[in-house]
């Protein structure tokens, strides 16, 4: 893994005004993300997590500071960037295929695209649903689709918007493991945005944990375990207890025991 | 699974029944008070009366030829109101200064009835083809265009900012992802402006025609032929109703085939 910075985030603030009062949500987070590195951001809702993507994307304009991808200032969606969203978004009209080639550039060719298509619908599991309409799929699929629709961009930078929030247990499971395994294929960067501490420890490099009113950067930590890490390690266990007590740092200790 | 079906047209055959008996029994109850002189036949003649007079009126050929003339005008406003409404609609949906600029225009023509402006458009446009058909295009444009914008408008934004994220262009956005998105509401629009049309066109042509099927009512007026007056009226609300019911089902069609995963 080289050492050459993909996304690069300094002194980002974002105020959004409601009514007659200016809400500072971001205020001056700076970070840098590796070339090929997996990074999960954590905070409490409503820190801004969402904002920081959308900004990413140029979804939202930046107050102060600077957004740089590839050393290049983001003013317009990046081409190397995508995000995944946290519905499954998909065209309720067009088919599972259909709507994974509807984003591709309209300058590739016809065959490169059907390639590409087939492709990522066996890397998700989803061979033999080829022309189903997202209506006759489960949630969990829907997401598969999504997730296939982002991959098949080939992105060097993929955003990741709590993809699993909405999904049961098992499929989630499923899900990460997916994810993983395609991280670790394709090298692709991965900036994942969770509630759910376990999740980013499985799977990331390093965990920044943000705080709120306004969002700031409060820990950036380093997750050093081999994969496939399991969830019962007692590294694995002092690392959750670690985050834990960066995200409860002024909660009570009633709130840390809940969750331990 | 048989006795579902068995089931389904017993219910079928009810409901029939049921939509049915009112007009069968208003219908029994006329032709016995025309007969038996309680109401008086000259006025309101009897139903078996208007029969024999529709049998007449289409031996004569009478009939078809004023609804092929009216079919004609209907389709040329209609066609005209089609364009114009889905044109505008679509891009006051999308240009939100468009449809400033438009919308106070438009709410202060849209509650003037297509009478009122029979005699204005007469006066502009001369007694003649031109007039029948502008009337008709304003008696369909206003749910055509309505309904356009209501749809475009009614875009998923969440769609919209996945275009713009993967940076697909406008022309995709506007005809990949609005147009469908807004395709059942326009067509509901267009199922409610060939209504509009048909309405209009029957007004239009008692006011200022020569021919078509406003025109035969108003002939028939004034020649006080009153069954021949009941007849053409039934068949004006009758081809109405069909008009509608056709294209109820033509939108089910084109929708579940375009539209899929609307429910
Ligand atoms: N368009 C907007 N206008 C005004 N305020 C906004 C807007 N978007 C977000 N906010 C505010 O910014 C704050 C952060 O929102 P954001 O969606 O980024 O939170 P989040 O960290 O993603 O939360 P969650 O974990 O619940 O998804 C919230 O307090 C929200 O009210
Ligand atoms: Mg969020």
């Amino acid at each position: 893994m080289g050492n050459e910075t993909i996304l690069s985030i300094k002194e980002l603030k974002k105020d959004f005004r409601i009514g007659s009062e200016t809400v500072h949500v971001i205020g001056g987070i700076s970070f840098d993300v590796n070339k090929g590195e997996f990074i999960s951001i954590i905070g409490e809702s409503g820190c801004g997590k969402s904002t920081l993507l959308k900004m990413i994307t140029a979804l939202e304009s930046v107050t102060a500071g600077e957004i740089r991808i590839d050393g290049k200032t983001v003013t317009r969606p990046d081409e190397k960037c995508t995000m995944i969203f946290q519905e499954s978004r998909l065209l309720p009209w067009l088919s599972v295929e259909k709507n994974i080639a509807f984003t591709l550039p309209p300058d590739m060719s016809k065959e490169k695209k059907r390639e590409l298509v087939k492709s990522h619908i066996e890397l998700v599991g989803l061979s033999g649903f080829e022309k189903a309409l997202p209506s006759q799929l489960s949630g969990g699929m829907q997401q598969r689709v999504s997730i296939a629709r982002a991959l098949a961009t080939a992105p060097d930078l993929l955003l990741l918007d709590e993809p699993f929030g909405a999904l049961d247990a098992f499929t989630r499971i499923n899900l990460q493991d997916e994810i993983l395994k395609i991280w670790q294929k394709q090298k692709t960067t991965m900036l994942l945005v969770t509630h759910d501490i376990d999740e980013a420890i499985y799977l990331s490099d390093r965990i920044i944990v943000l705080s709120a009113k306004p969002g700031k950067v409060k820990a950036d930590i380093k997750v050093s375990l081999p994969r496939p890490r399991r969830r019962s390690d007692i590294e694995f266990l002092r690392i959750r207890r670690s985050v834990l007590l960066e995200l409860f740092e002024n909660g009570s200790q009633e709130d840390l025991e809940y969750y331990i | 699974m048989g006795r579902e079906k068995k089931n389904s047209i017993r219910s079928r055959a009810v409901n029939f029944l049921l939509v049915i008996s009112l007009p069968a029994l208003l219908l029994i109850f006329w032709e016995i008070g025309v007969r038996n002189g309680s109401i008086n036949g000259n006025v309101i003649p009897a139903p078996s009366k208007l029969f024999d007079t529709f049998i007449e009126l289409i031996k004569k050929g009478k009939l078809q030829e004023g609804l092929l003339i009216s079919f004609q005008r209907v389709i040329q406003g209609f066609l005209i109101a089609s364009v114009a409404g889905v044109t505008l609609g679509f891009l006051m949906g999308i240009f939100a200064s468009f449809n400033r600029m438009l919308s106070s225009l438009v709410n202060i023509l849209r509650p003037i009835p297509v009478v009122a402006l029979i005699p204005i458009l007469i006066i502009i446009l001369g007694v003649g083809e031109s007039a029948n058909v502008s009337i008709i295009v304003v008696g369909a444009l206003w749910p055509i265009l309505l309904n356009t914008t209501a749809g475009v408008m009614s875009t998923d934004r969440k769609l919209l900012e996945l275009a713009y994220v993967y940076r697909l262009g406008k022309p995709k956005q506007y005809f990949k992802i609005i147009l469908p998105s807004a395709l059942y509401s326009i067509l509901t629009g267009l199922r409610l402006g060939v209504s509009g049309a048909w309405m209009s066109v029957v007004a239009a042509e008692m006011i200022g025609a020569t021919s078509g099927i406003g025109y035969l009512i108003m002939f028939s007026k004034s020649l006080a032929q009153a069954a021949n007056m009941y007849v053409l009226v039934l068949v004006v609300g009758i081809i109405g109703y069909l008009i509608d019911k056709l294209l109820l089902m033509l939108q089910n069609r084109i929708s579940k085939r375009f539209v899929a995963g609307r429910g």
